[in-house]
């Protein structure tokens, strides 16, 4: 079973373009994937460039319709060093 | 460097072989973040959205741009000479700092409004023999 994972609440948002958030990834149980962490994308922002923060509190940190958006977001944000993936159009992030 | 037993990234409902990878100007100086990238075999050369090279420091518009076909339809790309680091993929499927394979003079292909991160076969597949297990969810770049 997976419980939906916490929106902790917007940041800010920067015209239509670019929105900042933060996203726990929480733990699922569902079969298969069970030491995976998990978050859930929201139809706004499916297929669309996605920051998470590295670390041990690892979190989704900005969405943004380009590339170089993003990179001011996040960086933005101050929130230390970060990867970068294309935000999947299925709804939900799995992570190992 | 062969990789071995690279793991599938879960994505939405589907796991796919994708990399972990950090592209440098030729001149090394400058990087990007660490960026997740689909191997694709149906995709003839590497390609990352334009905005990619600005960050690395390319001058965009310094080579001829050419025009590609995609499943979404047609555009404008310019092929910059990088480098391609695949790194380690931590057991929380993060990156790590440690660099499995260091890939030089790649053509990389920087697609104008591109949305995707895109490992082809063009100087980065075409040095490998790559082995995907379906069934183990792992794929493999062996020199």
């Amino acid at each position: 079973m997976e419980s939906e994972a916490k929106n902790s609440g917007q940041i800010g948002v920067d015209g239509n373009s670019l929105q900042l958030v933060e996203k726990s990834m929480r733990r699922t149980r569902k079969r298969g994937l069970k030491n995976s962490a998990f978050v859930r994308i929201e139809r706004k922002h499916q297929g669309k460039f996605l920051a998470i923060s590295r670390g041990p509190d690892k979190k989704v940190v900005a969405f943004a319709d380009s590339y170089g958006a993003l990179l001011e977001a996040a960086n933005r944000l101050g929130v230390g060093d970060f990867s970068i993936i294309t935000a999947p159009r299925q709804g939900v992030l799995y992570s190992h | 460097m062969p990789i071995h037993n690279y793991p599938f990234t879960p994505m939405g409902d589907v796991a796919r072989p994708m990399l972990w990878v950090r592209l440098s100007a030729e001149t090394g100086r400058k990087k990007t973040k660490p960026l997740l990238a689909k191997v694709d075999t149906g995709a003839d050369a590497c390609f990352f959205p334009a905005d990619v090279a600005i960050e690395l420091g390319y001058e965009l518009r310094s080579v001829e741009p050419v025009m590609i076909e995609s499943s979404t339809g047609q555009g404008t790309a310019m092929p910059h000479t990088s480098i391609v680091d695949v790194l380690e993929m931590l057991p929380d499927g993060s990156p790590g700092e440690i660099v499995l394979c260091h890939v030089a003079r790649v053509p990389v292909y920087f697609v104008e409004n591109g949305t995707s991160f895109l490992l082809g076969a063009k100087s980065f597949l075409d040095q490998f023999v790559l082995k995907v297990d379906y069934r183990e969810q792992t794929f493999s770049l062996e020199d």
